[in-house]
């Protein structure tokens, strides 16, 4: 292992300008996937 | 199988394996081997995560799954992407920062040594019974579906594994995931319209669904509270989150596939299309299992639809009363075939009371057809003592085998054969590199050249790879095995996570404490194994996934308190 004294170079996420825009559409994805599933779930139960 | 099956079905695993070792010839050098030369792109991270957690068992059980059980099963997948957000967030960057090879080198930084250790043999030893169990769980069921010795099979999936593994380390792994993300996923998709295209004229995919969901196959989301269901969205939301923080973000056969990336934003991108892709994927798969429940709600499904199984019963004093349990199945599907396509027509008509009859008259006649299905398995108990009478794992294969045209049914099999492979070659591949840096070049030769680590690496894949195909020998001895091992995961992987977190945000406790912590939470799962009901003593029941979660947080309470009893 060698020890780095540098800070490791973060670069923007593509498509955003952060990185917790990118976190935050992985989140609604799941939340709509979720919803979608459970509008399934009631339509066809 | 048709010649044209088995030359697909060779022709896509050689290709495979020929691929992966021309595209990493020029792996000169440890960062080579370990981490892929670090210039891999974000998509190939992603698929080589999807690869390495995708294993034959996904494809084989997950539909059987579903065709039993309906499809609540994706639940467990809603905290993936949780997961992959804490990862990025907190494990990665420390990762990078200190530029390591496996994530217990971290623990060396943070801690010491004996943690780093600990840690790092939990992965060792369930890693390495894992990878056995990787190649024996489909061998058993792709040599009884093809008529192979079983060891021929688990031979067949250890050498191919081993050829690109040992040969191109990392850079093989990685780049034969990509081919084999690609027959999986290409396989898959067409074996879901294949199955939908092989429905009875009249009846169409709206159909399809209805007759699925009037069955009770379609409930994908379950929001009640209950710690003894197994899957609901609360226990996918908070156990899973833990199971799979500690899979991807401290087991090493899943680390090295992100730590190959070309830079933090690569291996963050992967991640992230790993968090978006994944519960699609798995919602494909076990929707596939469901269409194939509605096949063969119009089509005469087997009794029991493992033959080999099914053989050995017919020699036996019992095939008279299993022949009979056979014929009374045929004679209760063609009763339920009328009521499904009743169920049909009444939909058509929109009355809720028809469609409320015709339902119940078809789940009526399913339980009474299940209840069949259950004596028959009763009876293959006492006439094979042994042998598995769970037979979810062949219901997809089956289906494939009898119903799929030709050309097909050997892509199916290659997309079994490549999951049994991506899955093994990472943790073989995790198993050398984590033996080498963390044993062998910490504890016995510290003063070696790259070239000599680069050796001991690849001899390393290749023992462990040897090792793994014994295990997967030796298992059908002992079946209960493989229940052992996936117990072993469930107690043991809390802990390490619980150690990571300790490391992650707890920075005021130190080596002793969380070392210490760590047996203790150790062994209060043990004793909490013990005494519930899935366990010996059945005190209480509790689903193994809270396991995932208890054992962490006990991990970081014991540190907290032994913390303050040394500042006293």
């Amino acid at each position: 292992m060698t020890k780095s004294t540098d800070e490791v170079k973060e670069d923007k996420p593509p498509f955003f300008d952060s990185w917790s825009k990118m976190y935050w559409l992985v989140m609604a994805v799941l939340g709509v996937l979720i919803l979608l599933f459970y509008l399934f779930t009631q339509h066809y139960s | 199988m048709s010649n044209i099956d088995w030359i697909v079905l060779f022709g896509t695993l050689i290709s495979i394996v020929a691929y992966g070792v021309w595209k990493s010839r020029d792996t000169k050098d440890m960062d080579g081997y370990l981490r892929g030369g670090s210039d891999v792109k974000w998509w190939a991270i992603g698929l080589s995560i999807m690869a390495t957690q995708a294993s034959a068992i996904t494809f084989l059980s997950t539909p059987g799954q579903a065709f039993n059980d309906g499809m609540g099963f994706i639940q467990f997948y809603f905290g993936l992407p949780i997961a992959m957000i804490i990862i990025a967030v907190f494990f990665l960057p420390i990762y990078y920062k200190l530029k390591v090879y496996t994530a217990y080198e971290y623990l060396e930084t943070r801690f010491d040594m004996k943690t780093r250790m600990l840690a790092a043999f939990i992965f060792l030893i369930q890693r390495g019974l894992g990878a056995g169990i990787t190649i024996y769980a489909p061998s058993i069921i792709l040599s009884s579906l093809l008529g192979w010795d079983l060891k021929i099979t688990n031979v067949l999936i250890g050498v191919l594994v081993i050829i690109y593994t040992v040969s191109g380390g990392t850079k093989a792994v990685t780049q034969t995931q990509k081919t084999q993300m690609a027959v999986m996923m290409g396989g898959m998709i067409i074996a879901g319209i294949l199955v939908i295209t092989s429905l009875p004229t009249g009846v169409g995919f709206g159909d399809a669904l209805n007759v699925a969901g009037k069955m009770g196959k379609l409930n994908v989301v379950d929001f009640s509270f209950d710690l003894k269901n197994r899957y609901s969205f609360w226990s996918g939301m908070t156990g899973a989150v833990f199971l799979f923080l500690s899979y991807f973000g401290t087991d090493q056969s899943q680390v090295q596939r992100y730590l190959s990336g070309k830079s933090l934003s690569e291996s963050r991108l992967g991640l992230m299309m790993n968090g978006l892709l994944k519960v699609p994927m798995q919602f494909i798969i076990l929707f596939i299992g469901v269409m194939v429940f509605v096949y063969y709600q119009y089509n005469q499904p087997p009794v029991f639809f493992n033959d080999t199984v099914k053989e050995q019963v017919y020699s036996t004093d019992y095939a008279d009363d299993f022949r009979g349990l056979e014929s009374e199945y045929t004679s209760i599907f063609d009763e339920k075939l009328d009521a499904v396509n009743q169920l049909n027509a009444a939909m058509k008509t929109d009355d809720p009371q028809e469609i409320e009859q015709a339902q119940a008259l078809v789940n009526s006649i399913q339980a009474q057809s299940d209840e069949i299905r259950n004596e028959a398995k009763a009876i293959i108990e006492e006439a094979v003592p042994g042998a598995e009478i769970n037979d979810k794992d062949y219901i997809f294969m089956t289906f494939v085998m009898n119903v799929l045209p030709v050309g097909i049914v050997g892509l199916l099999f290659a997309v079994i054969f490549s999951a049994a492979m991506s899955s093994t070659s990472s943790e073989l591949n995790a198993l050398g590199g984590t033996t080498t840096i963390d044993f062998y070049k910490r504890r016995v030769k510290q003063d070696g050249d790259d070239l000599h680590y680069l050796k001991s690496s690849k001899l390393f894949t290749l023992a462990w790879g040897i090792l793994a195909i014994i295990v997967a020998s030796t298992l059908s001895l002992f079946e209960n095995l493989i229940q052992a091992v996936n117990l072993i995961g469930s107690l043991f992987y809390p802990t390490v996570l619980g150690i990571f977190i300790v490391a992650f945000f707890f920075k005021s406790i130190k080596s002793n404490a969380v070392f210490i912590g760590a047996i203790m939470s150790q062994i209060a799962i043990i004793v909490i194994h013990y005494l519930n009901v899935e366990g010996i003593a059945g005190v209480f029941t509790m689903g193994f996934l809270w396991y995932n979660a208890l054992g962490c947080i006990l991990v970081v309470l014991f540190s907290f308190i032994i913390k303050g009893l040394r500042d006293k």
